[in-house]
């Protein structure tokens, strides 16, 4: 999927990757120019799933933010890929990248590179990514209120995918 | 390359370049011959000879790097893969040559020594002209000395390691220094062995042209300890010069290593740099890696944590000015239960320089319980510079918690304004900011090169705010 975005548009780009592999681009090619990507991948069995997302920001005051939440069970894989360029003189641009996943079972994360390239200073850029199980922290203090080891994880998970899924169910048009 | 001593260089402070004065030069460009010459030169071991010319081959038919900095100016041809500038090594200060003892003392290393340093192995060219060691470590059974002689004392320990971390094999620029190598150091720590000290090696490029194929390993018995700091600095040349050195370190169980360099070859200098650490059991491996210099940085340092609760941790700070690509970063290897490791990356990019952070988080299924974090901050200080970051993280096992976080930024404008209001000019508030951005490497490094390090940032930013 390619996506060019002109002067002050927004958008809202939810990937719930029903195909095994998707590739989204979008390039912020007018000024003020925002987009938000959520995706949440579940992956199981031994699905082996795939996610590339380049990001352009070739026009001052654009705005990214992708945000990608994987939860991952049996032997299944995912990769993801990440990439936000923000070109030369794409002042003010406030680009934010982040990839999630929690691992269960025999799942693994194949290949997760959150890269970024910048050749503009006047910018505000970040990446983030976190790989591994639900906290045992967490787990500990919900199981010494009385629940079991498994209403635990599965209200943790819940926690840890609901960002998204809220977002997925407002529709494309979204005001960041 | 055509602009020849035009190459726009500006406060480089380490750039001289003393008269060549040598023993024997091998021709420019590299084949059997130069190979068998260069061997037979140092009276090397026949399986020596073989590992060399073997490397030679791998060399010839692996292709450059499609990833990473432009390396396409290379020209192999044009290279003096050997130079031997003394005769034999100098056992004590009066008797090093005169031009070679006026360059130390331009780095500073009689200074250097007088405060207490274990031992000073200098490298001028490309083998290690002046060798010292105080006696107290020697006693323990402290081994450090350049890798030739390395090779001619310890044969048998050389064997058994000597490419085993890094194999020829590895990438085209560790077969060139596998067929080529000459000087680099040899340490070896007998077991629960702590030298207190830093060892320390000053490198120094000194002949256009000429690459330098220094050789490293270190082996660190179990429960010993050893902290090794590597210092570059190299003269100004006309011409693109090359150096491919190729670390490699064993870390016994128990053991700790802690690695430090400060790179600061002159701005036409490629360098490109093997690196890699294996550490067992319980075992701790640091690198501190500073790159301020060269034209072209491409160097990851690795740990591969090998068994169970061993430790990696990578500190990397690069700074790029004009005409500068710094890719530098680091590469973490888990391939055993509660193993865990650290890369903290800052950057610099100023008057047109590029930093690129590039890293390897890879964790193999069993590996249970690895702990791992990731931090690479980078700051942009002008328009014409770049910084990239390019993570990438493989994880096999479920059972693990794996963090990565960055950010790149300029640098604040309240902060500078605040500064400025208290009197300071743009370029000292600026490095004052840049060097409180990179104080949790700098706090790392032994003194004297953190006072250095300061002083050459302060350097490189003069010029570089308008």
């Amino acid at each position: 999927m390619k996506l060019v975005l002109y002067k002050n548009q927004t958008e809202l780009v939810p990937l719930r990757l029903v195909t095994l592999e998707e590739k989204l681009e979008v390039v912020l090619a007018g000024e003020g120019a925002c987009v938000e990507v959520v995706g949440l991948i579940l992956g199981k069995g031994v699905e082996e799933k795939a996610l590339e997302a380049y990001i352009t920001h070739a026009a001052p005051n654009t705005k990214s933010n992708v945000n990608v939440r994987a939860v991952l069970r049996g032997r299944s894989t995912f990769s993801f890929r990440g990439d936000v360029k923000i070109e030369k003189g794409a002042k003010g641009a406030d680009a934010y990248l982040r990839s999630d996943a929690l691992l269960f079972d025999e799942a693994k994360m194949g290949d997760d590179t959150p890269a970024l390239e910048i050749l503009e200073p006047d910018v505000k850029a970040g990446h983030a990514a976190t790989i591994g199980k639900v906290d045992e922290q967490m787990l500990f203090y919900l199981m010494s209120r009385g629940l079991s080891r498994k209403e635990a994880e599965k209200l943790l998970i819940e926690g840890f995918i609901n960002p998204i899924r809220e977002k997925l169910k407002s529709g494309s048009k979204f005001l960041i | 390359m055509a602009n020849g001593a035009s190459i726009p260089i500006t406060n480089y402070k380490y750039g001289f370049a003393k008269p060549e004065r040598y023993v024997f030069k091998s021709k420019k460009g590299l084949d059997a011959d130069v190979v068998r010459q260069i061997s037979g030169f140092k009276n090397e071991p026949e399986w020596m000879r073989e590992q060399r010319l073997r490397a030679l081959s791998i060399f010839q038919s692996k292709q450059m790097p499609i990833w990473g900095a432009d390396l396409s100016t290379i020209n192999f041809d044009d290279i003096y893969y050997y130079i031997r500038p003394t005769d034999r090594q100098a056992k004590s200060w009066g008797e090093l040559p005169k031009e070679i003892k006026d360059t130390y003392d331009a780095i500073g290393i009689p200074e250097a020594e007088r405060k207490f340093l274990a031992g000073v192995t200098a490298q001028y060219e490309s083998e290690s002209v002046y060798h010292s060691f105080q006696k107290q470590w020697e006693d323990k059974g402290v081994v450090f000395l350049d890798m030739d002689s390395g090779l001619r004392e310890y044969g048998d320990l050389v064997k058994q390691y000597f490419g085993k971390a890094i194999p020829p094999a590895d990438n085209k620029f560790a077969a060139l220094n596998s067929a080529v190598w000459s000087g680099g150091s040899f340490i070896y720590v007998p077991p629960g062995i702590s030298v207190e000290i830093p060892l320390q090696a000053y490198f120094r490029i000194n002949a256009a042209n000429m690459g330098q194929f220094e050789r490293t390993l270190i082996i660190i018995d179990e429960g010993a300890y050893v902290h090794y700091v590597e210092g570059c600095t190299a003269p100004v040349y006309s011409t693109d010069s090359l150096h491919a050195a190729v670390v490699e370190i064993f870390v016994k169980r128990g053991g700790r290593c802690r690695y430090t360099t400060i790179q600061n070859w002159s701005s036409n200098v490629y360098n490109l740099v093997t690196k890699r650490a294996f550490v067992e059991e319980e075992g701790i491996m640091e690198w501190v890696d500073g790159n301020i210099g060269s034209k072209i940085t491409m160097k990851y340092p690795s740990c591969y944590l090998t068994g169970r609760g061993a430790r990696g941790e990578i500190l990397s700070l690069a700074l790029a000015g004009e005409n500068q690509h710094q890719d530098a970063g680091g590469k973490l290897v888990f391939l055993a239960p509660e193993t865990s490791g650290e890369i903290i990356s800052k950057s610099v990019s100023h008057s047109g320089g590029r930093t690129s952070y590039r890293g390897l988080v890879k964790v193999i299924k069993s590996a249970e319980r690895v702990k791992c974090n990731v931090r690479c901050d980078a700051l942009i200080l002008d328009e014409k510079s770049r910084s990239d970051t390019y993570p990438t993280m493989q994880v096999d096992e479920d059972n693990v918690t794996i963090g990565h976080e960055a950010a790149v930024s300029k640098i604040n404008a309240d902060q500078l304004f605040y500064l400025m209001s208290r009197g300071l000019t743009e370029v000292e508030a600026t490095s004052l900011i840049i060097n409180g951005f990179i104080e949790p490497i700098v706090k790392e490094l032994p003194l004297e090169y953190a006072v250095e390090l300061n002083r050459l940032i302060q350097l490189n930013m003069e010029g570089a705010v308008g």
